[in-house]
C-alpha cells in the first residue's frame, strides 16, 4: 500500500500562493485539474463512521470506503437518489450497508465540491518521485458553499519514500503541518457537524462529591437534549430508532424522577412527572406498531408458505394505524404547549442558583447513587426469587420494570464507579433484561394478535385464512414464550449468584471506603 | 505471472529497446508489469531515469529478500515497476556457481513477485553462461532479437543447438528480426534463409531506426515521444503477435 502524507497550511491561502511555496521544493510538473462532487451519507447516529466507513456518492457511483484499512470495499452504480434517501436495494452494496446500519437509514450528511490539482515531483534526473495533490474543498452549509483548508497530499512512488523525506522537511519549514485526522471529519466539522458524537447511550461525567442537585440537573438536561435531537427524525419519519431513542430518554427521566427524590424542586418535579407521563403514553401505541411492523418478516417466516400472504391484511391494518398515530404525535410536537413545557423544564435545569432547594440537594451524589442502586438491586433479587417459586407472568413483568430502573441508575451514575466492574455488571444485567424483555414482548404480541383478530372479525374484514395464519402465529409465539420462560431461571440464578452480588458490593463499596 | 526474457548472447541487437517498449505497451493494456534489468550496463534502468542500485547488490538479489523488494522502483508509468540493474551483476555467474541449485536461483528470486505482477520482463546481459541458464529456466518465453546478418544468424544457431543439446524446451525460444534495413540485400536474403530454417521467427520485424536511438535522449519508451513512428508501430505489432500466439 502506498504511503501518503497529508499536510495542511494553517490558513486558507490561494492556490497560486501554494504553488509559489511549492516552487521552492524543486522541479515539479503540473499534470491535471479536476472538479468533483461528493455526497456523503451516514445514519443519524453515525453507525458507518463509527465502524470506520465513508459512504459516498461520487458521480454516478456509490462507494463504501474503509478509512481504517484505507481500502475501497465496494463501489456500485447509483440506481436512484431521491432527496435524503439512498435507494440501492437488492445490491451487494445495500447488503453490506445494512449489515452495519441495521435498522437505521443513511441520511445525506455532507455535500462536498472538490477541486484537485495534481502535480508530479521530480528529482534531478527529471524522474517522477511522488505525486502531489492540492485539494480545495468546499462544503455546503445553510449559507451556501464554504471553503475549507486546502489539503496537500504527497504520495511517493514505489521506491522513493526516502527521496521524498527532504521535501517533507522543506514543506514543514515553509509552514505546512502534517495531520492524520480523517478528512471527512474535518469537512463535517467545518459545517458544524460532529461525526460519532451522537449516541443513544448516556455517559455523564460526574464527580463523587458533586451536590446531588447539580448532578441530577446535568443528567436530566442531557436526556432532554437527546429527546430534542430525535424529534426531527420522528417528524420526517426517517427510521423507527428516532422514536425509540426519544422514548428511552422520556423513560429514563421518569425513572430518575421516581427513584431519586428530595433533590430538586418538588413542585417542578411534580409537573414534569405529569408531562413526561403524558409523553410516554402519547408515544406508546406508535412504538408498539413500529415493533410489530419491524417483525413483519419474522412473523411471516413463522407461518407456512402458503398462508404468508394472508397475513398482509393484518399488517396493512397496522400500517394504516401507524400513519394515524404518527400524524397525531407530530401534531402534538408542534403545539405551543409541548414546546413551552420542555422549554420551562430546560430553563429550570439550566438555573444554577436554585432558591427552592430540597433536603437532599446538597448531599454528595455518590451517597445517593449507592443508596438507590443498592435498594433497587435488593428489590430485584427478592422479586426474582418469588418468580422462581411461582413462575408468575405478572411478577416477571414487574421484575422487568425493576431491572430497567436499575439499569438506568447504573447508567446515570456509571462515571462514579470503576469502569471494568461496571461493564461486567451491566453485561449480566443486560442478559437478564433481554430474557425478560423477550418474554414480555411475546406475551403482549400474542395478546395483541388475539385482540386484533377479534376486532377484524367484528368489522367483518378478514378472510378465514388470515385468521388461520394469525392463529398459527399465536401458537408459535406461545411456544417461544415457554422456551424463553424456561431459560429465565438459569439466567436469573447467574445474576443472583454469590459472586455476582459480591461484585456488586465491591463496585458500590470499594475496599477502604467501607 | 508470465516471465518473458529478451535474450541474445550477442550485444547491440535491440534487447533493451524491445524490453522497454514491450513493457510500456503491456501497461497500456492495464497489465501490472515488472521489468528486471539484469544487464550490469543498466541501459533499461537508464531509459527510465532510475539509479542503477540494488540495496546490498548481488547478495540481496540472489537471496531474494525484503531488501530486494524495497529496491523495486516505480517508473513514471502507472503499473510499470523496475528492478534496477546493479554493477555487481557482472559477477553474477561466479556467485551463482558457488550456490546450491545454481540454475534455479533466479526463478526462485523472481518468483516472489508472482502475485504482484501479471508480466515479468527480463532484460538480459549478452552472455551465455550460468546466468543465461538461470534465465532459460526462469522464463516462459525467450524473445530473441536477431539482426539478419551472417554473424547474428550464426549466434542464433548456436543458441538453438545449445537448447537441443541441453534438452531445454526449444518452444520457449521466440526469435524476431531486429534492426532490419530492408534496403540491404544481405538483410532481406538472411531473413528469407532464416525463416526457412527456423519457422518460429515472428512475422513482425523491427526496423533499424534513429528513433530507437533517440530513446536515449528522451529517456522514455517510443510510445511516449513518437508513438506513430515506424518502430513504435512495429513494437506494437510484435506485442500483439506475441500475445496472440502465446496467449499472454
Amino acid at each position: 500500500m502506498a504511503t501518503t502524507y497529508n499536510l495542511k497550511y494553517p490558513k486558507i491561502i490561494s492556490r497560486i500562493k501554494i504553488e509559489g511555496l511549492l516552487s521552492k521544493l524543486g522541479p515539479a510538473e503540473y499534470e491535471s485539474v479536476r472538479k468533483d462532487k461528493y455526497v456523503y451519507f451516514d445514519t443519524f447516529d453515525w453507525r458507518l463512521y463509527r465502524e470506520g466507513y465513508h459512504l459516498y456518492l461520487f458521480g454516478e457511483r456509490f462507494a463504501l470506503y474503509n478509512f481504517r484499512t484505507n481500502e475501497m470495499e465496494i463501489t456500485e452504480n447509483a440506481e436512484n437518489l431521491k432527496g435524503k434517501d439512498i435507494s440501492v436495494h437488492n445490491s451487494s452494496l445495500f447488503g453490506q450497508i445494512k449489515r452495519i446500519t441495521g435498522i437505521r437509514e443513511p441520511l445525506r450528511q455532507l455535500d462536498l465540491r472538490r477541486t484537485r490539482y495534481r502535480y508530479r515531483l521530480l528529482n534531478n534526473e527529471n524522474k517522477s518521485i511522488a505525486y502531489l495533490q492540492i485539494d480545495q474543498d468546499r462544503v455546503k452549509t445553510e449559507r451556501g458553499y464554504k471553503k475549507v483548508d486546502q489539503i496537500l497530499q504527497i504520495t511517493p512512488l514505489r521506491g522513493y519514500v526516502e527521496e521524498v523525506q527532504p521535501l517533507l522537511k522543506k514543506l514543514s519549514d515553509l509552514g505546512f503541518v502534517a495531520f492524520k485526522e480523517d478528512r471527512l471529519k474535518i469537512n463535517l466539522e467545518s459545517c458544524g457537524k460532529h461525526p460519532a458524537t451522537y449516541s443513544g447511550k448516556i455517559w455523564i461525567n460526574l464527580v463523587p462529591q458533586m451536590p446531588a442537585e447539580r448532578a441530577m440537573k446535568q443528567i436530566y438536561l442531557h436526556l432532554l437534549e437527546l429527546m430534542r435531537k430525535n424529534e426531527h427524525g420522528i417528524i420526517d419519519d426517517i427510521d423507527t430508532e428516532f422514536l425509540h431513542d426519544y422514548r428511552v430518554s422520556v423513560r429514563r427521566t421518569r425513572s430518575g424522577i421516581g427513584q431519586i427524590k428530595n433533590v430538586l424542586d418538588p413542585q417542578i418535579i411534580e409537573k414534569t412527572k405529569k408531562n413526561y407521563s403524558f409523553l410516554g403514553k402519547a408515544t406508546n401505541k406508535l412504538r408498539d406498531l413500529d415493533v410489530y411492523l419491524l417483525s413483519e418478516n419474522d412473523y411471516k417466516r413463522m407461518v407456512p408458505d402458503h398462508l404468508r400472504k394472508h397475513l398482509d391484511p393484518f399488517f396493512n391494518d397496522l400500517k394504516k394505524n401507524r400513519r394515524k398515530e404518527l400524524k397525531n404525535l407530530i401534531a402534538h410536537f408542534t403545539t405551543p404547549g409541548y414546546k413551552k413545557t420542555l422549554h420551562a423544564w430546560e430553563n429550570y435545569l439550566r438555573r444554577e442558583d436554585d432558591s427552592k432547594i430540597s433536603d437532599g440537594s446538597h448531599t454528595p451524589i455518590i451517597d445517593i447513587a449507592r443508596r438507590v442502586i443498592q435498594k433497587k438491586n435488593k428489590k430485584m433479587l427478592q422479586l426474582g426469587k418469588n418468580i422462581l417459586d411461582t413462575s408468575s407472568d405478572e411478577l416477571m413483568h414487574r421484575l422487568r420494570i425493576e431491572a430497567k430502573k436499575l439499569r438506568y441508575l447504573l447508567e446515570f451514575f456509571s462515571s462514579l464507579f470503576e469502569q471494568d466492574k461496571m461493564h461486567e455488571l451491566l453485561r449480566k444485567l443486560r442478559q437478564l433484561q433481554d430474557n425478560l424483555g423477550e418474554h414480555n414482548d411475546l406475551v403482549l404480541q400474542q395478546r395483541y394478535l388475539e385482540e386484533s383478530a377479534g376486532l377484524m372479525t367484528e368489522k367483518g374484514l378478514p378472510a378465514v385464512k388470515t385468521i388461520l395464519a394469525m392463529g398459527i402465529l399465536i401458537g408459535k409465539l406461545n411456544e417461544k414464550e415457554t422456551h424463553v420462560k424456561r431459560a429465565f431461571a438459569k439466567i436469573f440464578k447467574r445474576y443472583a449468584a454469590k459472586n455476582t452480588q459480591k461484585e456488586f458490593r465491591s463496585l458500590l463499596n470499594p475496599v477502604g471506603e467501607v | 505471472m508470465i516471465t518473458i526474457s529478451l535474450y541474445n548472447m550477442k550485444g547491440g541487437v535491440g534487447k533493451t529497446a524491445a524490453a522497454v517498449n514491450l513493457s510500456w505497451l503491456a501497461v497500456q493494456e492495464n497489465k501490472r508489469v515488472l521489468l528486471c534489468d539484469l544487464d550490469p550496463q543498466g541501459s533499461a534502468t537508464y531509459y527510465f531515469r532510475i539509479k542503477p542500485k540494488i540495496a546490498d547488490g548481488l547478495k540481496s538479489f540472489l537471496k531474494g529478500n525484503k531488501k530486494l523488494e524495497r529496491s523495486i522502483k516505480a517508473t513514471d508509468y502507472k503499473n510499470l515497476d523496475l528492478l534496477p540493474s546493479d554493477f555487481s551483476f557482472r559477477k553474477m555467474d561466479i556467485r551463482l556457481d558457488r550456490l546450491k541449485r545454481s540454475k534455479k536461483r533466479l526463478k526462485k528470486t523472481l518468483g516472489r513477485f508472482a502475485s504482484d505482477y501479471d508480466i515479468l520482463f527480463i532484460d538480459c546481459p549478452p552472455n551465455i553462461n550460468l546466468v543465461s541458464e538461470n534465465i532459460f529456466f526462469a522464463s516462459d518465453l525467450i524473445l530473441v532479437p536477431v539482426i539478419p546478418t551472417t554473424l547474428s544468424a550464426r549466434t542464433f544457431k548456436k543458441l538453438f543447438d545449445f537448447f537441443k543439446k541441453e534438452k531445454l524446451p526449444e518452444q520457449k525460444l521466440v526469435p524476431f528480426f531486429s534492426m532490419v534495413e530492408t534496403r540491404k540485400t544481405l538483410h532481406t536474403d538472411s531473413i528469407s534463409q532464416l525463416r526457412k530454417e527456423y519457422p518460429s521467427f515472428m512475422k513482425t520485424v523491427i526496423s533499424y531506426s534513429s528513433y530507437v536511438e533517440k530513446m536515449g535522449i528522451h529517456r522514455a519508451p517510443l510510445g511516449c515521444f513518437n508513438p506513430h513512428s515506424r518502430p513504435a508501430v512495429q513494437y506494437q505489432a510484435l506485442w500483439t503477435e506475441v500475445k496472440k500466439q502465446f496467449n499472454v
